[in-house]
């Protein structure tokens, strides 16, 4: 909390300066940070430390926690941009932003537009809809694991319709799907929740005259709603963006390490697979400070399409 | 509100904050055990539902009852490599690691996480009581021992007689017979061989099926540097993988199974053969062990190197490793290892788990008679082939279990030559 002392008789600032006065320095005690300063030392040990360490590694070479690391100059760039593999999985990870994004947000949307409308048990449906984001990652791989796996319950209930069933997980032209498919389980009600926050603050006497108009349902979500809550969405989109980006690892860590082939390698499952199981840890962070460089790119990007119009 | 900090919140955040953070990043030893005076640590995958877990555990017990001594047992399974390399940076590791030797494991003697024990095995008098062949495979190529060398595995081939009855067909020793065998069992809905295409199981029948048309000595060569295309045995035994699983060999959607989901389906009946490593059948219920058979994958009806159905044998199980600070208290460590080694500690892991041992004995698993059946066979019977899991690169292993998982799918025998190459050249 800040406070802003008025001048009694001008009204203006105190801080206001006179023009050509030379700016003076506030004291130290109204520059420290006070009850923030353990956060702010938290951040900067345990947040910009790591990211410094990131582009630290990256430039040498060091294979396996227990050797002593090198200088390796562009080496490790070179080798990552010269892999099959990452380009690989480049190429899923586009896609599971490209694909499981869009989907994500829209039906988050169309959820939370439905749950703001309050139809009987909204509040239940709110509780339901943010469960997903209460089970661990390992216990919604175990959940997926028992729906997908060859002898599981989509192919149990596939076999009574005369359907063949399939390894989901296992066959390279369904691997990347199921994967995206347990990330927009996880997200999607997560996300609703957020954005149902931001389209309770819409007037609801406006939505009733749109609708004395004659204005539909579909119309009142996209053309009224959606401006409204537009920039709210920016930020949800951005936080699943980074979602889908740098926490996939761990989905694919436990329904797939990646495979068949590398149908499943995802930027971030990579950066996990060569520090940890490959132990070249200069390739993992040269592939960290892609992955950093498309966050924040994409974060851009975001901001930009889904600015506040309204 | 920050123009209204005083002194006295000025310095209990300064004093606040460097009293929690030794608090918050932690100092104290790996479990709270090891910190008691004359305690050891242990830090092992003989843990859960592995078998010998429990043996394991009771021989502890017992250990710590008639010494007084406290053993600190910490327990992870395949990832137990990490947490130690993790824990050994920090100067935290356990006194000793039971683990097998295998990706970057292969590397702990060389880089100072664990100490050679080749003198120890003399001083401790252990030199005499362990399986040579075992001491030799656990030695690396400087002469170092890296390890005492615990337990071993047999890797047959099991196959459910009374199924097979069912089909009307009887036990296959060549690929066209077990062809045969699969067309027979799939028409009486049953799985023919089923094995954990997704992972390491998968791998190493792939590997195994491929030493079929390779020898010793160029198996050594493909498996170590990958360049399978440079061995017309190595290609002739891709092309001999696919042709079986193309012949439906294998379950339907085999590459999505593990480990564990193979033993399953075997143990259901769901599955008629299951390649499964002695220690896995010792998790064979009695009432399905009955009506097993153990023996070895057929050999290549053409083409082949081998004389008979092939079985992996190892000597690569759980080793002994004794870490940095394990190297402080030997003296503490030397009554615990060779109680490991006493002929009651044996007899317990043959007779109570079903373990294979390389500790020299005469005991024969009693109550677990596939694994007894895997340890007599002999080379009238099947040809002994390797673990390759000492020649692989430590960074190719994972890879190369993605490969062989594609491999189970459709893949042609030329992406899944290409594929693992591309994976020991990444490396």
């Amino acid at each position: 909390m800040t406070v802003l002392e008025v001048s009694p008789t001008t009204g203006r600032p105190v801080s206001a300066r006179p023009p050509g006065a030379r700016p003076r320095r506030s004291p130290l005690r109204e520059r420290f940070p006070g009850l923030a300063l353990p956060a702010l030392i938290w951040y900067a040990v345990f947040m910009i430390g790591p990211v410094v360490a990131i582009f630290v590694i990256a430039f040498l070479r060091w294979p396996g926690m227990l050797e002593t690391p090198s200088f390796a100059g562009l080496d490790n760039f070179s080798v990552v941009f010269a892999d099959a593999t990452f380009w690989a999985a480049l190429g899923n990870s586009a896609v599971q932003i490209v694909v499981g994004l869009p989907i994500m947000i829209v039906l988050a949307f169309l959820l939370a537009f439905y749950v703001v409308q309050k139809p009987r048990g909204h509040r239940v449906l709110r509780y339901i809809l943010f469960i997903p984001a209460l089970i661990s990652a390992p216990a919604t791989a175990m959940v997926f694991y028992a729906m997908l796996n060859p002898d599981g319950l989509v192919n149990g209930l596939l076999a009574p319709l005369g359907l063949a069933g399939n390894a989901w997980l296992a066959d390279p032209s369904t691997a990347l799907g199921a994967i995206i498919a347990v990330e927009l389980w996880s997200g999607i009600g997560y996300s609703a929740v957020l954005i149902a926050a931001r389209l309770d603050g819409v007037d609801t006497e406006i939505v009733q005259a749109a609708r004395v108009d004659g204005a539909s349902d579909w119309r009142i979500a996209w053309r009224m709603y959606w401006p409204i809550a537009r920039d709210f969405v920016g930020v949800v989109t951005m936080l699943q963006f980074l979602s889908l980006l740098f926490n996939s690892a761990q989905t694919v860590l436990l329904l797939t390490q990646g495979g068949p082939g590398t149908s499943t390698m995802t930027l971030s499952y990579l950066i996990y697979s060569k520090a940890f199981v490959e132990t070249d840890l200069g390739y993992s962070q040269a592939v960290g400070v892609v992955l950093f460089v498309l966050g924040l790119l994409g974060m851009w990007l975001i901001r930009r399409t889904l600015r506040a119009t309204h | 509100m920050t123009d209204g900090i005083s002194r006295r919140t000025f310095l209990g955040t300064v004093i606040g904050g460097g009293v929690m953070i030794p608090l918050l990043t932690g100092c104290g030893p790996l479990v709270p055990a090891s910190g008691i005076p004359g305690s050891i640590s242990v830090h092992t995958q003989l843990s859960g539902a592995v078998s010998g877990a429990q043996v394991f555990s009771d021989v502890v017990a017992a250990y710590s009852r008639t010494t007084d001594r406290a053993v600190a047992l910490l327990k992870n399974g395949s990832d137990l490599p990490i947490v130690f390399e993790t824990s050994s940076l920090a100067g935290k590791e356990a006194d000793i690691a039971m683990v097998n030797l295998q990706g970057r494991t292969l590397s702990w003697t060389r880089l100072g996480a664990t100490i050679p024990v080749e003198d120890l095995l003399d001083d401790w008098g252990l030199r005499d009581k362990i399986i040579p062949e075992a001491l030799e495979e656990w030695t690396d190529e400087d002469g170092h021992l890296r390890a005492f060398p615990f337990t071993r595995t047999n890797w047959p081939v099991s196959f459910n007689t009374g199924l097979l009855a069912e089909a009307g067909v009887e036990l296959p020793t060549t690929s066209d017979e077990l062809i045969l065998v699969a067309d027979a069992l799939r028409s009486k809905g049953i799985g023919p061989v089923t094995v954990g295409g997704s992972d390491w199981s998968g791998q190493k029948l792939f590997l195994q099926i491929l030493q079929g048309f390779l020898t010793k000595d160029e198996a050594t060569r493909a498996f170590s540097t990958g360049k399978l295309s440079e061995f017309p045995g190595a290609v002739a035994g891709v092309e001999h993988f696919v042709e079986l699983r193309d012949a439906g060999v294998f379950v339907d959607n085999v590459q999505g199974y593990t480990s564990d989901s193979e033993l399953t389906q075997f143990n259901t009946r769901k599955a008629a053969i299951v390649p499964a490593m002695s220690s896995a059948l010792a998790l064979v219920p009695a009432e399905r062990a009955a009506e097993v058979t153990v023996g070895g994958w057929p050999t290549p009806s053409q083409g082949g190197v081998v004389d008979h159905p092939t079985v992996i044998q190892s000597y690569n199980g759980h080793g002994i490793w004794i870490s940095a600070n394990g190297a402080e208290k030997l003296e503490l460590l030397k009554p615990f290892i060779q109680n490991l080694y006493s002929p009651e500690v044996t007899s317990e892991f043959i007779l109570g788990s079903g373990r294979d041992m390389n500790r020299i004995t005469d005991v024969v698993s009693t109550d677990f008679p596939l694994v007894a059946q895997a340890s007599q066979l002999t080379t009238d019977q099947v040809t002994p082939v390797m673990l390759p899991d000492l020649l692989i690169p430590d960074a190719v292993f994972e890879p190369m279990i993605r490969v062989t998982a594609m491999a189970y799918g459709s893949a042609s025998a030329d992406q899944i030559i290409d594929r693992f190459e591309q994976a020991y050249d990444a490396a």
